[in-house]
Protein backbone atom coordinates (compact mmCIF):
# COMPACT_ATOMS: atom_id res chain seq x y z
CA UNK A 1 0.00 0.00 0.00
CA UNK A 2 1.42 3.43 -0.99
CA UNK A 3 0.80 6.07 1.64
CA UNK A 4 0.19 9.78 0.06
CA UNK A 5 3.20 11.90 -0.16
CA UNK A 6 5.12 13.72 3.04
CA UNK A 7 6.87 16.76 1.87
CA UNK A 8 10.19 15.42 0.40
CA UNK A 9 9.07 16.71 -3.23
CA UNK A 10 11.44 18.64 -4.84
CA UNK A 11 9.66 20.02 -8.08
CA UNK A 12 11.48 22.53 -10.45
CA UNK A 13 9.25 25.66 -9.28
CA UNK A 14 8.07 26.13 -6.00
CA UNK A 15 4.64 27.17 -7.69
CA UNK A 16 4.32 23.92 -8.85
CA UNK A 17 4.01 22.45 -5.20
CA UNK A 18 0.66 22.01 -5.20
CA UNK A 19 0.04 20.20 -8.35
CA UNK A 20 2.89 17.68 -8.00
CA UNK A 21 1.60 16.83 -4.67
CA UNK A 22 -1.80 16.29 -5.87
CA UNK A 23 -0.53 14.22 -9.09
CA UNK A 24 2.08 12.57 -6.73
CA UNK A 25 -1.38 11.29 -4.92
CA UNK A 26 -3.33 10.79 -7.64
CA UNK A 27 -0.66 7.94 -8.75
CA UNK A 28 -0.85 6.57 -5.40
CA UNK A 29 -4.25 6.24 -5.39
CA UNK A 30 -4.35 4.43 -8.92
CA UNK A 31 -2.36 2.11 -7.32
CA UNK A 32 -4.04 0.90 -4.51
CA UNK A 33 -7.13 1.05 -6.26
CA UNK A 34 -6.01 -1.44 -8.87
CA UNK A 35 -4.93 -3.63 -6.10
CA UNK A 36 -8.57 -3.73 -4.57
CA UNK A 37 -10.14 -4.36 -7.71
CA UNK A 38 -8.09 -7.25 -8.50
CA UNK A 39 -8.47 -8.40 -5.19
CA UNK A 40 -12.40 -7.44 -5.53
CA UNK A 41 -11.95 -9.81 -8.96
CA UNK A 42 -10.47 -12.86 -7.72
CA UNK A 43 -12.97 -13.12 -4.90
CA UNK A 44 -15.88 -12.28 -7.31
CA UNK A 45 -14.28 -14.90 -9.58
CA UNK A 46 -14.52 -17.58 -6.97
CA UNK A 47 -17.98 -17.01 -6.49
CA UNK A 48 -19.21 -17.09 -9.96
CA UNK A 49 -17.06 -20.69 -9.81
CA UNK A 50 -19.37 -21.59 -7.45
CA UNK A 51 -22.20 -20.00 -9.03
CA UNK A 52 -21.71 -22.23 -12.17
CA UNK A 53 -20.81 -25.37 -10.54
CA UNK A 54 -24.17 -25.37 -9.02
CA UNK A 55 -25.74 -24.88 -12.10
CA UNK A 56 -23.91 -28.21 -13.54
CA UNK A 57 -24.73 -30.03 -10.66
CA UNK A 58 -28.29 -29.21 -11.00
CA UNK A 59 -28.11 -29.89 -14.47
CA UNK A 60 -26.30 -33.45 -14.22
CA UNK A 61 -28.93 -34.49 -11.51
CA UNK A 62 -31.95 -33.72 -13.70
CA UNK A 63 -30.30 -35.64 -16.83
CA UNK A 64 -30.08 -38.62 -14.08
CA UNK A 65 -33.91 -37.88 -13.33
CA UNK A 66 -34.20 -38.33 -17.45
CA UNK A 67 -32.33 -41.46 -17.91
CA UNK A 68 -34.01 -42.72 -15.36
CA UNK A 69 -37.87 -42.14 -16.07
CA UNK A 70 -36.33 -43.35 -19.81
CA UNK A 71 -35.48 -46.31 -18.20
CA UNK A 72 -39.10 -46.60 -16.94
CA UNK A 73 -38.00 -46.95 -13.10
CA UNK A 74 -39.80 -44.12 -10.83
CA UNK A 75 -37.60 -43.40 -7.90
CA UNK A 76 -39.46 -40.22 -7.34
CA UNK A 77 -36.22 -38.34 -7.27
CA UNK A 78 -37.02 -35.31 -5.58
CA UNK A 79 -33.92 -32.95 -5.93
CA UNK A 80 -33.90 -30.49 -2.89
CA UNK A 81 -34.73 -27.35 -5.43
CA UNK A 82 -35.61 -25.26 -2.47
CA UNK A 83 -31.36 -26.25 -1.22
CA UNK A 84 -30.72 -25.21 -5.20
CA UNK A 85 -32.49 -22.24 -5.25
CA UNK A 86 -31.51 -20.92 -1.87
CA UNK A 87 -27.51 -21.72 -2.22
CA UNK A 88 -27.47 -20.31 -5.63
CA UNK A 89 -29.65 -17.00 -4.47
CA UNK A 90 -27.06 -16.93 -1.70
CA UNK A 91 -23.63 -17.01 -4.01
CA UNK A 92 -26.20 -14.39 -6.66
CA UNK A 93 -26.39 -11.85 -3.83
CA UNK A 94 -22.27 -11.96 -3.03
CA UNK A 95 -21.44 -11.91 -6.52
CA UNK A 96 -23.53 -8.65 -6.88
CA UNK A 97 -22.11 -6.88 -3.48
CA UNK A 98 -18.63 -7.42 -5.35
CA UNK A 99 -20.00 -5.79 -8.28
CA UNK A 100 -20.91 -2.70 -6.40
CA UNK A 101 -17.73 -2.70 -5.14
CA UNK A 102 -15.99 -2.92 -7.91
CA UNK A 103 -18.57 -0.43 -9.37
CA UNK A 104 -17.54 2.03 -6.23
CA UNK A 105 -13.55 1.31 -7.20
CA UNK A 106 -14.68 2.68 -10.81
CA UNK A 107 -16.28 5.55 -9.85
CA UNK A 108 -13.04 6.43 -7.77
CA UNK A 109 -10.92 5.68 -10.85
CA UNK A 110 -13.29 8.19 -12.94
CA UNK A 111 -12.81 11.30 -10.51
CA UNK A 112 -9.19 10.56 -10.19
CA UNK A 113 -8.92 11.03 -14.15
CA UNK A 114 -10.74 14.51 -13.59
CA UNK A 115 -9.20 15.75 -10.41
CA UNK A 116 -5.48 15.18 -12.68
CA UNK A 117 -7.69 16.35 -15.60
CA UNK A 118 -7.99 19.70 -13.28
CA UNK A 119 -4.53 19.62 -12.08
CA UNK A 120 -3.53 20.12 -15.86
CA UNK A 121 -6.15 22.77 -16.72
CA UNK A 122 -5.08 24.74 -13.92
CA UNK A 123 -1.34 24.73 -15.43
CA UNK A 124 -2.34 25.61 -18.74
CA UNK A 125 -4.03 28.01 -17.18
CA UNK A 126 -1.48 29.83 -14.98
CA UNK A 127 1.50 28.78 -17.12
CA UNK A 128 0.12 28.96 -20.64
CA UNK A 129 0.91 25.81 -22.88
CA UNK A 130 4.26 26.36 -23.23
CA UNK A 131 4.89 26.65 -19.07
CA UNK A 132 2.66 23.15 -18.81
CA UNK A 133 5.47 21.30 -21.05
CA UNK A 134 8.09 21.44 -18.16
CA UNK A 135 8.03 18.39 -16.17
CA UNK A 136 7.04 18.31 -12.72
CA UNK A 137 9.37 15.70 -11.58
CA UNK A 138 11.40 14.12 -14.42
CA UNK A 139 10.28 13.95 -17.98
CA UNK A 140 6.26 13.61 -18.14
CA UNK A 141 4.93 16.67 -19.13
CA UNK A 142 1.86 17.07 -17.18
CA UNK A 143 -0.94 16.25 -19.60
CA UNK A 144 0.77 12.96 -20.09
CA UNK A 145 -0.40 12.04 -16.55
CA UNK A 146 -4.02 12.71 -17.53
CA UNK A 147 -3.59 10.52 -21.07
CA UNK A 148 -2.83 7.61 -18.73
CA UNK A 149 -4.95 7.86 -16.76
CA UNK A 150 -7.73 8.56 -18.81
CA UNK A 151 -6.56 5.62 -20.61
CA UNK A 152 -6.67 3.41 -17.54
CA UNK A 153 -9.94 5.09 -16.69
CA UNK A 154 -11.31 3.29 -20.23
CA UNK A 155 -10.06 -0.55 -19.42
CA UNK A 156 -11.64 -0.31 -15.81
CA UNK A 157 -15.13 1.41 -17.44
CA UNK A 158 -15.38 -1.13 -20.25
CA UNK A 159 -14.73 -3.98 -17.71
CA UNK A 160 -16.99 -2.90 -14.98
CA UNK A 161 -19.81 -3.10 -18.12
CA UNK A 162 -18.90 -6.39 -19.30
CA UNK A 163 -19.05 -7.79 -15.78
CA UNK A 164 -22.56 -6.28 -15.07
CA UNK A 165 -23.60 -8.45 -18.02
CA UNK A 166 -22.18 -11.31 -15.98
CA UNK A 167 -23.34 -10.72 -12.97
CA UNK A 168 -26.58 -10.09 -14.56
CA UNK A 169 -26.53 -13.41 -16.73
CA UNK A 170 -24.53 -15.92 -15.40
CA UNK A 171 -27.28 -17.32 -13.04
CA UNK A 172 -29.76 -17.01 -15.99
CA UNK A 173 -27.96 -19.69 -19.11
CA UNK A 174 -28.06 -23.04 -18.99
CA UNK A 175 -25.46 -23.34 -22.01
CA UNK A 176 -21.91 -24.64 -20.63
CA UNK A 177 -19.94 -22.99 -23.10
CA UNK A 178 -21.60 -19.86 -22.60
CA UNK A 179 -20.79 -20.09 -18.63
CA UNK A 180 -17.74 -21.05 -19.51
CA UNK A 181 -17.35 -17.83 -21.68
CA UNK A 182 -18.68 -15.70 -18.66
CA UNK A 183 -16.26 -16.89 -16.24
CA UNK A 184 -13.06 -16.83 -18.30
CA UNK A 185 -14.52 -13.45 -19.44
CA UNK A 186 -14.29 -12.54 -15.53
CA UNK A 187 -11.08 -14.22 -14.44
CA UNK A 188 -8.71 -12.90 -17.27
CA UNK A 189 -10.76 -9.30 -17.95
CA UNK A 190 -10.50 -8.91 -21.66
CA UNK A 191 -10.78 -5.04 -21.36
CA UNK A 192 -8.04 -4.69 -18.94
CA UNK A 193 -4.76 -4.36 -21.39
CA UNK A 194 -1.66 -6.33 -19.90
CA UNK A 195 0.08 -3.15 -20.16
CA UNK A 196 -1.45 -1.48 -17.88
CA UNK A 197 0.42 -2.46 -15.07
CA UNK A 198 3.45 -0.79 -16.58
CA UNK A 199 1.88 2.21 -17.47
CA UNK A 200 0.68 2.36 -13.38
CA UNK A 201 4.42 1.60 -12.49
CA UNK A 202 6.27 3.77 -14.87
CA UNK A 203 3.54 6.72 -13.18
CA UNK A 204 5.55 5.58 -9.94
CA UNK A 205 8.57 5.55 -10.78
CA UNK A 206 8.37 9.02 -12.14
CA UNK A 207 6.42 10.67 -9.39
CA UNK A 208 9.00 9.30 -7.12
CA UNK A 209 6.96 6.36 -5.64
CA UNK A 210 9.44 3.92 -7.12
CA UNK A 211 13.40 4.56 -6.61
CA UNK A 212 15.04 5.14 -9.96
CA UNK B 1 50.13 -53.16 -15.35
CA UNK B 2 46.98 -52.69 -13.12
CA UNK B 3 46.48 -56.05 -11.52
CA UNK B 4 42.76 -57.25 -12.24
CA UNK B 5 41.92 -56.77 -8.75
CA UNK B 6 43.08 -52.87 -8.61
CA UNK B 7 40.64 -52.80 -12.05
CA UNK B 8 37.85 -54.32 -10.57
CA UNK B 9 37.84 -51.93 -7.65
CA UNK B 10 37.88 -48.80 -9.50
CA UNK B 11 35.15 -49.82 -12.37
CA UNK B 12 32.76 -50.71 -8.89
CA UNK B 13 33.86 -47.62 -7.98
CA UNK B 14 32.78 -45.67 -10.86
CA UNK B 15 29.60 -47.56 -10.80
CA UNK B 16 29.01 -46.97 -6.57
CA UNK B 17 29.18 -42.73 -8.10
CA UNK B 18 27.12 -43.68 -10.66
CA UNK B 19 24.17 -45.05 -9.36
CA UNK B 20 24.18 -42.41 -7.08
CA UNK B 21 24.28 -40.05 -9.34
CA UNK B 22 20.92 -41.65 -10.77
CA UNK B 23 19.95 -42.09 -7.74
CA UNK B 24 19.90 -37.84 -6.66
CA UNK B 25 18.94 -37.38 -10.40
CA UNK B 26 16.05 -39.54 -10.38
CA UNK B 27 14.73 -37.85 -7.20
CA UNK B 28 15.01 -34.21 -9.15
CA UNK B 29 13.34 -35.65 -12.21
CA UNK B 30 10.50 -36.99 -9.89
CA UNK B 31 10.36 -33.56 -8.28
CA UNK B 32 10.10 -32.07 -11.40
CA UNK B 33 7.40 -34.15 -12.59
CA UNK B 34 5.26 -33.27 -10.18
CA UNK B 35 5.76 -29.75 -10.92
CA UNK B 36 4.87 -30.13 -14.41
CA UNK B 37 0.76 -31.74 -13.23
CA UNK B 38 -0.83 -28.05 -12.48
CA UNK B 39 0.93 -26.61 -15.38
CA UNK B 40 -0.70 -29.25 -17.69
CA UNK B 41 -4.07 -28.71 -15.41
CA UNK B 42 -4.18 -25.25 -16.53
CA UNK B 43 -3.06 -25.73 -20.02
CA UNK B 44 -5.69 -28.15 -20.52
CA UNK B 45 -8.04 -25.95 -18.75
CA UNK B 46 -7.40 -22.80 -20.81
CA UNK B 47 -8.15 -25.04 -24.17
CA UNK B 48 -11.72 -25.69 -22.88
CA UNK B 49 -11.52 -21.95 -22.06
CA UNK B 50 -11.05 -21.16 -25.74
CA UNK B 51 -12.75 -23.98 -27.17
CA UNK B 52 -15.83 -22.67 -25.69
CA UNK B 53 -15.52 -19.24 -26.70
CA UNK B 54 -15.11 -20.61 -30.16
CA UNK B 55 -18.51 -22.98 -29.57
CA UNK B 56 -20.64 -19.65 -28.63
CA UNK B 57 -22.16 -17.22 -31.19
CA UNK B 58 -22.03 -14.31 -28.99
CA UNK B 59 -23.68 -12.21 -31.30
CA UNK B 60 -26.91 -14.62 -30.13
CA UNK B 61 -25.99 -14.33 -26.14
CA UNK B 62 -26.67 -11.12 -23.60
CA UNK B 63 -22.52 -10.53 -24.60
CA UNK B 64 -23.58 -9.23 -28.07
CA UNK B 65 -23.07 -5.81 -27.30
CA UNK B 66 -19.36 -6.33 -26.37
CA UNK B 67 -18.34 -6.57 -30.25
CA UNK B 68 -14.64 -6.85 -29.69
CA UNK B 69 -14.83 -9.59 -26.81
CA UNK B 70 -14.11 -12.53 -28.62
CA UNK B 71 -10.89 -11.23 -29.57
CA UNK B 72 -9.87 -10.04 -26.65
CA UNK B 73 -10.75 -12.94 -24.36
CA UNK B 74 -8.51 -15.16 -26.88
CA UNK B 75 -5.85 -12.95 -27.12
CA UNK B 76 -6.18 -13.31 -23.56
CA UNK B 77 -6.27 -16.73 -23.30
CA UNK B 78 -3.55 -17.22 -25.92
CA UNK B 79 -1.42 -15.12 -23.47
CA UNK B 80 -2.32 -16.80 -20.55
CA UNK B 81 -1.58 -19.92 -22.30
CA UNK B 82 1.89 -18.90 -23.67
CA UNK B 83 3.19 -18.08 -19.93
CA UNK B 84 2.03 -21.61 -18.84
CA UNK B 85 3.94 -22.92 -21.86
CA UNK B 86 6.92 -20.74 -20.95
CA UNK B 87 7.48 -22.02 -17.25
CA UNK B 88 6.52 -25.68 -19.00
CA UNK B 89 9.77 -25.58 -20.97
CA UNK B 90 11.99 -24.10 -18.62
CA UNK B 91 10.51 -27.26 -16.51
CA UNK B 92 11.47 -29.60 -19.57
CA UNK B 93 14.93 -27.70 -19.41
CA UNK B 94 15.31 -29.49 -16.28
CA UNK B 95 14.05 -32.88 -17.29
CA UNK B 96 16.66 -32.53 -19.65
CA UNK B 97 19.76 -31.84 -17.45
CA UNK B 98 18.71 -34.53 -15.94
CA UNK B 99 18.43 -36.65 -18.82
CA UNK B 100 22.12 -35.18 -19.81
CA UNK B 101 23.98 -35.76 -16.41
CA UNK B 102 22.81 -39.37 -16.24
CA UNK B 103 23.81 -39.64 -20.39
CA UNK B 104 27.52 -38.25 -19.04
CA UNK B 105 27.71 -40.03 -15.77
CA UNK B 106 27.31 -43.82 -17.46
CA UNK B 107 29.39 -42.61 -20.48
CA UNK B 108 32.23 -41.88 -18.00
CA UNK B 109 31.92 -45.59 -16.47
CA UNK B 110 32.06 -46.77 -20.07
CA UNK B 111 34.69 -45.18 -21.09
CA UNK B 112 36.80 -46.74 -17.66
CA UNK B 113 35.58 -49.58 -18.75
CA UNK B 114 37.03 -49.78 -22.03
CA UNK B 115 40.72 -48.64 -20.25
CA UNK B 116 40.86 -51.10 -18.12
CA UNK B 117 38.92 -54.43 -20.31
CA UNK B 118 42.16 -55.52 -20.91
CA UNK B 119 43.05 -56.34 -17.69
CA UNK B 120 39.43 -58.43 -16.58
CA UNK B 121 38.68 -61.85 -17.61
CA UNK B 122 35.77 -63.09 -18.55
CA UNK B 123 34.80 -65.03 -15.44
CA UNK B 124 35.48 -61.72 -13.12
CA UNK B 125 33.47 -59.64 -15.12
CA UNK B 126 30.35 -62.24 -14.90
CA UNK B 127 31.47 -63.32 -11.58
CA UNK B 128 28.69 -61.84 -8.41
CA UNK B 129 28.04 -62.80 -4.64
CA UNK B 130 25.23 -62.25 -2.60
CA UNK B 131 26.01 -58.14 -2.67
CA UNK B 132 27.47 -57.82 -4.81
CA UNK B 133 25.93 -57.93 -8.73
CA UNK B 134 28.58 -58.72 -11.82
CA UNK B 135 29.88 -56.11 -13.28
CA UNK B 136 28.19 -57.30 -16.52
CA UNK B 137 25.06 -57.05 -15.14
CA UNK B 138 25.61 -53.60 -13.57
CA UNK B 139 27.07 -52.35 -17.21
CA UNK B 140 23.96 -53.42 -18.82
CA UNK B 141 21.52 -52.05 -15.97
CA UNK B 142 23.11 -48.44 -16.49
CA UNK B 143 22.36 -48.76 -20.39
CA UNK B 144 18.64 -49.66 -19.34
CA UNK B 145 18.53 -46.44 -17.32
CA UNK B 146 20.09 -44.15 -19.87
CA UNK B 147 17.93 -45.40 -22.17
CA UNK B 148 14.88 -45.16 -20.32
CA UNK B 149 15.71 -41.34 -19.35
CA UNK B 150 16.09 -40.90 -23.08
CA UNK B 151 12.93 -42.39 -23.79
CA UNK B 152 10.88 -40.90 -21.05
CA UNK B 153 12.39 -37.41 -22.06
CA UNK B 154 11.94 -37.46 -25.64
CA UNK B 155 8.13 -38.60 -25.40
CA UNK B 156 7.38 -35.72 -22.97
CA UNK B 157 9.11 -33.44 -25.39
CA UNK B 158 7.53 -34.44 -28.51
CA UNK B 159 4.23 -34.26 -26.71
CA UNK B 160 4.62 -30.50 -26.17
CA UNK B 161 6.23 -30.20 -29.42
CA UNK B 162 3.16 -31.03 -31.61
CA UNK B 163 0.81 -28.69 -29.29
CA UNK B 164 -0.64 -25.76 -31.95
CA UNK B 165 -2.69 -23.05 -31.45
CA UNK B 166 -5.63 -24.24 -33.74
CA UNK B 167 -5.85 -28.07 -32.14
CA UNK B 168 -7.92 -26.92 -29.20
CA UNK B 169 -8.65 -30.87 -28.33
CA UNK B 170 -5.31 -32.13 -28.63
CA UNK B 171 -4.76 -29.47 -25.75
CA UNK B 172 -7.63 -30.21 -23.66
CA UNK B 173 -6.48 -33.99 -23.46
CA UNK B 174 -2.68 -33.18 -22.86
CA UNK B 175 -3.56 -33.43 -19.16
CA UNK B 176 -4.13 -36.77 -20.01
CA UNK B 177 -1.93 -37.86 -22.51
CA UNK B 178 0.74 -36.45 -20.10
CA UNK B 179 0.10 -38.93 -17.23
CA UNK B 180 -0.75 -41.72 -19.64
CA UNK B 181 3.69 -41.29 -20.08
CA UNK B 182 3.67 -41.88 -16.09
CA UNK B 183 1.95 -44.75 -16.03
CA UNK B 184 3.48 -46.76 -18.31
CA UNK B 185 4.64 -50.21 -17.30
CA UNK B 186 8.48 -49.53 -16.79
CA UNK B 187 7.60 -46.84 -14.55
CA UNK B 188 9.26 -48.66 -11.92
CA UNK B 189 12.56 -49.57 -13.90
CA UNK B 190 15.49 -47.04 -11.86
CA UNK B 191 13.67 -48.31 -8.69
CA UNK B 192 13.71 -51.64 -9.40
CA UNK B 193 17.81 -51.47 -10.30
CA UNK B 194 18.76 -48.72 -7.45
CA UNK B 195 16.56 -51.78 -5.22
CA UNK B 196 19.26 -54.52 -6.70
CA UNK B 197 22.10 -52.34 -6.21
CA UNK B 198 21.43 -50.96 -2.72
CA UNK B 199 23.87 -53.53 -0.92
CA UNK B 200 26.23 -52.71 -3.26
CA UNK B 201 26.04 -49.22 -3.02
CA UNK B 202 26.78 -49.20 0.94
CA UNK B 203 29.98 -51.39 0.55
CA UNK B 204 32.75 -49.05 1.19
Amino acid sequence: YLGKSPGFLTPKRPVLKISASKIKDSAADWHNFTLKWENWNESGFTVANKIVNIKLSRQTESDKKLEMEYDGVNLNLKPKQSDYNKELEGCCNELISTLENMAKLELKMQKLTSTIKGICDLEAYHHGKMGSEVPLFHTWVTTYFYEVSSKLSEMFKKELQLKQTIVQEIAHTDDRDLMMVYLSSWLYQPYIEENYKLLLESMLLETGHRPL
Amino acid sequence: KMSEKQAVLLVQQALRKCFQVISQQEAVWQSTLSECSPLLHSLGNLGEQLQSCNTVALKKTPLKDFLDLEQCLKHKLIMAMECVLEKLSGKMAFLQKVRDTITNQVATVFQLYEQHTGALELSTITERSAVTPSLANMMEWLQDIERFYRRRYLKRKLLLQAIRDDDLSYIQALPESWNRVLEEKKQDLVQDILLKVSFFMETP
